[in-house]
């Protein structure tokens, strides 16, 4: 049985593929996308493999079968940049069209896709039922809010071996979900950029490849935290 | 020296040897008839022997009686640092003769203002390394600088020929060849087992002779095994327990390196030494994980003489002349009798004078493996090195290279490419895979037509894409790859040097650990940065255990190691409690056979309760005991064995179950390679960093943008997530190809556990023991020092003096 989350009133599932499930709004909340990354870098001429976007389309299409959510909200950096659309593979746009003509998919606007990429809304960002849904939020959030952009990993010991998992960070009034695409990377929650934006989250939920960990923060190892004085 | 060969050596080099009061050595005078006879050769000759002066005396007599203008001679070394020593060498010998010649360095070093000029006005003779020749051959320029070439000296060539960085220098050779077909290529080796195999490396073609000179060999080193002055370690390879002894023996020289193993030890050993060094000794440090200006400081420290002991890893394994060391201590077992040798060669640089060495065993088995290494080197029976087909990584960077260099026909550089030795075998297929790789990927799904590394013009000849991506290709040309490191450094800035990402790990704030010969205090971990402080309360220090590869036990040496078991004739070698061991083994159990394999089956008392081990003697090496112990132990999981754990070290397999081993020949079976084999190399975590190496040196990924550098943690991250995406995708890439190419070569030993397993089926002596047999003790300690996983490392086992009055009956 999955862990729940409770965050701003509402009851959270957080899934080891980076999905947040929502069941009280059937909602499926995903961030960071970043569709066609790959070609992106094509571009460049670091010759990546070009079946990126594919394979997050079908963890995507996991995902929906698996919770059934009747919509789809994305958090931003669904695209890796703006060209993403016109260099998409024919046969990954039909599925991409295909899935949303069955759960509709709300576009939240982010850095790297500002502008509308079709396939349904794109808006800056969207309220649902108290929870402030965006791509960005820093510790000034006003309200409970819900965001991407950050990529959050977190170093856990399983074993002997340390390793990096992705993870849900939770703060006072931001919860950010990992990047849910095929070649994203991440920052460790300790990294500067992450914590001079939010501080240090007070739990987080990491993604093993078959189950979430949760973990309160005495429990995490802050390698690079600074000492707490 | 014959009156013949006299008159082959120019005036202008005869007058300056008997300036010196020298006679040329009669391989040097070789050397020299095979240049005149328009030979290629290689010298293979001892350190001390007037090897480079050989490799270039032909070169100083050409240019002496014809001097030209333009690019004569190319030297190529593994070592920026030798490629500048043996610049700075030739000075003198070309003043003295008064020879218009002009030598330059060009490394990695060099200024990018003198780099531009060398190409405009070639010096005469250019020292440089494989990395930057592969840059220079990938200038369009290239066949103005090297039409004229007469001779290239490859130094050090058993160094690098078999490693990937051997695959580039090949392929770099054979562009040399084709731009300059008189190319005279001349290889210069310390002494090797295999010298047809490395004369097959140098030669230019398939069937094209090269010239063997051997040197006179040198004096038999002094080779002895430090007396014990204490009880003998179970376990452990320090040997830190004889520090007085070694203290002793940097008191009774001028200057003494002292070798180990593993950089860890360095640490250790240093320690160990400076905690009773009252007389403070001035005693160095020198490892590879030290920031490149100490070890520079450390390495003119001894050249001046102002040190009398270095403690060092292979890092001074290679090359430089640095001072008159007069004795070398091995610590640790020696592994092999090349590698010992190549280490004693440290010692007394002159070519007359023997070389002495003490060894210094760490344990009850090394005594052995030293002994062996001593008889193996006074029988001068050196270890193979096993030479590899081409990697593929390096065949894709090498065609970005001549596609920077101008536009190619790929029917004309596959001939070209297939007479460097390593690619002979080339299929066209797979270097066609590699092309569209270099093009466009080379991925199934052909979304990239667009996009391009390379572009096939209308003639059908290919050119790289853009100027960019010449520029990219420089940047990054080479095939060393570093594991990605942490810096170690103080807040102030101050770099002391790298520990690698999984040791860094393993570290919290507030831990100590001892490094560059100091207890360190972790103050803050970066992405790449490890910040450290000097602890301001005295704290007992971890110590550092790096990840790096392994050398295992050679095959040579290991052979030797288990003659020893049944020649009792030769214990008195040995100090008496090695000798007791072995007696009381032969009695209590048995010897492990000379041919065939000894496996023990023991119940022993653990915390847990009573456990079964398996001990197999296969004398096989780490690399290969490590990799039968994941297989076997998969084996024993399906026949209910229920296995907890196992340890492989040089020397024996050992693993502990809860139901006891009855049907060991299907565990040893050879079946065990094909069955059980490939299921774990994919699984596990070899392949991924195999495919790391892979993708940067094929130039997928880049080390080096424009103005940034990427981490290796970062890059670490991101080409994991691109395996596990090709895996699953493309499973054929010649990238994943690659991959399993390297991995398998690399860590498993393969080849050595698929003869050891066919040499040992239907000779398997399995003793079921009623308690642990003397034999097994080390390595049921070894078992408290390396666990498979977190739960065994709580077992905890009766201290090894335990151990053996259990094997005696005494407990």
């Amino acid at each position: 049985m999955n862990k729940t989350i409770t965050f701003g009133g509402q009851q959270l599932v957080p899934d080891p593929s980076g999905a947040l499930y929502w069941p009280a709004e059937k909602t499926l909340l995903v961030a960071d996308l970043h569709f066609e990354k790959a070609s992106h870098f094509a571009e460049k001429g670091y010759l990546l493999p070009p079946y990126d976007t594919l394979e997050t389309l079908r963890a995507l299409k996991d995902i929906i079968d698996h919770y059934q959510p009747i919509q789809i909200v994305a958090l931003g950096d669904s695209w890796h940049d703006m060209r993403g659309p016109a260099r998409m593979d024919p046969r990954d746009r039909a599925l991409l069209r295909d899935m949303y003509a069955r759960t509709p998919i709300t576009w939240i606007s982010g850095n790297h896709d500002p502008q509308p990429a079709g396939f349904g809304a794109h808006v800056p960002s969207l309220n649902v039922s108290g929870l402030q849904l965006v791509h960005e939020a820093t510790s000034a959030a006003q309200g409970p809010t819900v965001c991407g952009h950050y990529h959050p990993k977190v170093r856990v010991r399983l074993r002997k071996a340390s390793r990096a998992l992705p993870c849900f960070a939770l703060y006072d009034t931001v919860c950010v979900l990992p990047s849910f695409g095929a070649f994203t990377g991440g920052l460790e929650i300790t990294h500067d950029a992450l914590a001079s934006a939010l501080g240090y989250p007070h739990t987080v939920y990491a993604c093993g490849r078959e189950r979430i960990y949760h973990l309160p923060l005495e429990n995490v190892r802050q390698t690079g935290a600074p000492d707490a004085a | 020296m014959s009156e013949n060969q006299a008159a082959s050596l120019p005036l202008h080099i005869s007058d300056w040897f008997e300036g010196q009061g020298w006679s040329p050595h009669s391989h040097q005078l070789d050397m020299l008839a095979a240049a005149q006879a328009g030979q290629h050769a290689m010298l293979v000759a001892p350190t001390g022997g007037g090897k480079t002066l050989a490799g270039f005396l032909p070169s100083l007599a050409e240019l002496g009686t014809a001097p030209e203008a333009g690019l004569h001679t190319l030297y190529i070394s593994p070592l920026k640092a030798l490629a500048v020593d043996i610049a700075r060498n030739l000075d003198r010998p070309i003043a003295e003769m008064a020879l218009p010649i002009r030598v330059e360095t060009r490394t990695g070093d060099t200024p990018s203002s003198k780099k531009m000029r060398q190409r405009v006005k070639p010096p005469h003779m250019l020292m440089t390394t494989p990395e930057s020749l592969s840059i220079l051959i990938s200038y369009p320029d290239a066949p103005e600088l090297f039409a004229g070439l007469k001779t290239v000296i490859i130094d050090e060539i058993h160094a690098f020929a078999p490693t990937k960085r051997g695959d580039l220098l090949s392929l770099a050779l054979a562009r040399l060849q084709r731009q300059a077909p008189q190319l005279r290529r001349v290889g210069l080796s310390a002494t090797v087992a295999d010298e047809a195999a490395y004369l097959e490396w140098l030669s230019p073609a398939a069937s094209a002779p090269v010239r063997l000179v051997r040197g006179t060999p040198r004096a038999l080193p002094d080779i002895s095994i430090l007396e014990p002055s204490h009880r003998i370690p179970w376990s452990g390879h320090t040997a830190t327990h004889a520090a007085p002894e070694l203290l002793a023996l940097i008191k009774a020289h001028q200057m003494t390196i002292i070798f180990v193993n593993t950089r860890s030890q360095t640490e250790l050993v240093f320690k160990a030494l400076w905690e009773i060094n009252d007389d403070s000794l001035p005693i160095g440090l020198h490892h590879g994980s030290l920031d490149v200006a100490q070890r520079r400081k450390v390495e003119a420290a001894m050249a001046a003489g102002k040190l009398r002991a270095v403690i060092a890893t292979a890092s001074l394994d290679l090359g430089l002349d640095w001072g008159d060391v007069d004795l070398v201590v091995q610590i640790g077992a020696p592994k092999g009798a090349s590698r010992l040798l190549q280490r004693i060669g440290r010692s007394n640089h002159r070519f007359n004078a023997a070389s002495k060495a003490i060894l210094v065993p760490g344990n009850r088995f090394e005594y052995l493996e030293a002994q062996s290494a001593i008889d193996a080197v006074k029988a001068a029976d050196l270890d193979g090195d096993a030479f590899k087909r081409g990697a593929y990584d390096v065949l894709a960077q090498h065609i970005m290279g001549m596609a920077c260099a101008d536009a190619f026909d790929a029917q004309e550089l596959y001939d070209e490419v297939r007479q460097a030795a390593p690619y002979r075998d080339l299929e066209w297929e797979t270097f066609e895979d590699a092309i569209a790789f270099v093009e466009n990927g080379g991925y199934s799904l052909r979304r990239y037509d667009r996009f391009h590394r390379i572009i096939k013009r209308p003639d059908g000849r290919y050119q790289a894409a853009h100027r960019r991506l010449e520029h990219l290709y420089r940047m990054n040309a080479g095939a060393i790859i570093d594991q990605p490191g942490l810096k170690v450094r103080f807040r102030t800035g101050r770099t002391l040097g790298e520990v690698d990402e999984w040791y860094a790990s393993g570290l919290s704030v507030g831990d100590t650990f001892y490094f560059a010969g100091r207890v360190l205090e972790v103050e803050r971990i970066d992405v790449a940065d490890l910040y450290v402080r000097v602890p301001k309360k005295k704290k007992s220090p971890r110590i550092p255990t790096y990840q790096g590869a392994r050398m295992p036990l050679s095959t040579n040496l290991a052979s030797r190691v288990r003659g020893f078991f049944s020649s009792p004739e030769r214990w008195d070698l040995f100090p008496a409690e090695v000798r007791e061991w072995l007696e009381l083994q032969s009695s209590l159990s048995e010897l492990p056979p000379r041919e065939g394999l000894l496996v023990e089956t023991f119940p022993q008392e653990t915390r847990y309760g009573p456990r079964h081990f398996i001990v197999a003697y296969g004398f096989e090496g780490y690399n290969a005991h490590h990799t039968l112990g994941m297989l076997m132990t998969r084996r024993m999981e399906t026949m209910g064995y229920g296995p907890i754990g196992f340890v492989g070290t040089d020397y024996v397999l050992a693993a502990w179950s809860m139901n006891p081993v009855t049907d060991t020949a299907a565990l040893f079976s050879n079946t065990i390679l094909e069955d059980e084999l490939m299921e774990w190399v994919a699984a596990s975590s070899l392949l991924k960093r195999a495919f790391m190496e892979v993708a940067q040196i094929s130039g997928l990924v880049e080390r080096n943008q424009p103005g940034q550098k990427k981490t290796g943690r970062q890059m670490m991250f991101s080409s994991d997530l691109i395996f596990d995406v090709l895996k699953k995708y493309e499973p054929e890439h010649v990238l994943m190809k690659a991959s399993w190419q390297d991995a398998k070569g690399r860590l498993t030993d393969i080849a050595r556990l698929a003869s050891f397993l066919d040499r040992i089926q239907g000779k398997i002596h399995h003793k079921t023991l009623a308690r642990i047999s003397p034999l097994a003790v080390p390595a049921v300690v070894e078992l408290n020092v390396q666990q498979v996983d977190g739960e065994a490392r709580e077992m905890l086992f009766a201290q090894a003096e335990d151990l053996l009055r259990i094997a005696v009956g005494d407990a």
